[in-house]
């Protein structure tokens, strides 16, 4: 096909919904840097964006506002995250993590220290979690990963175990690995990045047959959204 | 090159900069674009609202890729909102994910029209909206805010390929008329 071929095509193909011989000939153009096809897809993505826009206008709930912007640092925060710090901050949270790690001597130290490593990397991001019962912060970092500290989480039942989950924007949670719990009922788990955060909406806690490798959650204990 | 002063500059040079403050900026000024595009299409309040937060972190995490000298920003973030929605759409009707890499490149946002012609153009799109028959603007609901395929616009219409894909065609030329009349007025 020639470009005059294809001259009704650079809308479709800018939607993403051209399909069969027409997309097959296109993407041959555009593959062999075609000038006409180029400027007519660019030409044809920015006509596509005029109508995007011609949608009735709805203003968004103000609640999400702040769910938004704390998930950049703005906006609301629990009260003990406002008021220490962000250094302090970052240094309880090591410390319970030490506290931790070494109470439930299961991690070799060299972990420890990748773990601090993690929480001192500039463009970490936290959210807080819960109020009563099981709840904690979540540290997040593109290329480290995340962070889980859970504090007062209850011992797993008998023959129990508890799994980290990532829940991601769309789709099914997937299973991460077990959490350990230490006896004072705090428990930190490391996810490795790198990590797109953006496609990601809550990591969760759920209760599985202990050495079971689930892959569905059987019963969720808490969930916490990332939006803050 | 145009010489038209770019507002959102500025903007774009903080959001580099990586500063979380610019962002509160930048959300206030698209929020009502980003959650409308994306609640237009899948009409649900909680999901609008999950996938502006994508939209927004999306925005973030690509805003390097963008180049304030040439790309219009807000025809940038109303394509990844409307990205979003039918990326979110094809995943809950389990059809095939699109890649909207190439879409939403820098490169896709040139343009060197004054801001003027620029309301000129959209304006007679607006107008040529209206002027479109009911089945056009059926198939263009499907194609732009659904993100179907010309075939499975078929299917979920019950309508023949060739009846659609000359629809829609018709449709866009109409469209395609009204930015070209307003861009040479």
């Amino acid at each position: 096909m020639n470009c005059e071929e294809l001259s009704e095509a650079y809308e479709l193909y800018a939607l993403g919904v051209l399909d069969g011989p027409e997309k097959e000939a296109l993407e041959e153009h555009i593959g062999r840097n075609c000038e006409n096809c180029m400027k007519e897809v660019n030409r044809a993505v920015e006509n596509n964006a005029i109508v995007f826009r011609a949608v009735p206008k709805l203003d968004p709930p103000p609640r999400l506002r702040s769910r938004i912007l704390a998930g950049f640092g703005l906006e609301t925060r629990p009260f003990w995250v406002r008021a220490l710090p962000w250094s302090v901050a970052i240094a309880s949270v090591a410390v319970l993590l030490l506290t931790v790690v070494s109470s439930a001597r299961r991690k070799p130290a060299g972990n420890v220290a990748s773990a601090i490593d993690f929480l001192a990397t500039p463009g970490t991001r936290q959210v807080s979690f819960g109020k009563d019962g099981p709840h904690g912060s979540i540290l997040m970092q593109q290329e480290k990963g995340m962070l889980l500290v859970v504090v007062n989480l209850p011992a797993a039942p008998s023959g129990k175990m508890y799994e980290t989950w990532i829940v991601p924007m769309t789709g099914a949670p997937k299973p991460v690995g077990r959490l350990e719990l230490a006896k004072n009922g705090d428990a930190v788990g490391h996810i490795p990045g790198p990590l797109n955060m953006a496609s990601v909406q809550a990591v969760a806690v759920s209760i599985e047959p202990a050495g079971s490798q689930p892959v569905t959650p059987t019963k969720v204990i808490f969930a916490a959204p990332l939006g803050g | 090159m145009s010489s038209v002063p770019n507002p959102d500059e500025s903007l774009i040079a903080r959001l580099k900069q990586r500063e979380p403050q610019a962002m509160a900026i930048l959300y206030d000024r698209f929020k009502r674009l980003v959650y409308s595009i994306i609640y237009h299409a899948v009409r649900e309040q909680g999901v609008a609202e999950d996938l502006t937060q994508e939209t927004f972190w999306r925005v973030w995490n690509r805003i390097h890729t963008f180049d304030a000298e040439r790309g219009k920003l807000e025809q940038w973030i109303a394509t990844i909102a409307r990205n979003r929605a039918v990326d979110h759409m094809r995943a809950t009707r389990n059809r095939p994910q699109i890649s909207f890499e190439m879409i939403e490149t820098n490169a896709s946002f040139f343009s060197t029209e004054s801001h003027a012609s620029r309301i000129e153009r959209e304006n007679s799109v607006l107008k040529a909206l209206k002027t479109l028959n009911p089945a056009q603007r059926e198939v263009i609901e499907l194609a732009h805010y659904q993100g179907l395929t010309q075939m499975e616009i078929a299917e979920t219409l019950q309508r023949p390929l060739g009846t659609v894909k000359s629809v829609l065609r018709s449709a866009l030329k109409v469209l395609r008329g009204s930015m070209e009349g307003a861009a040479h007025a």
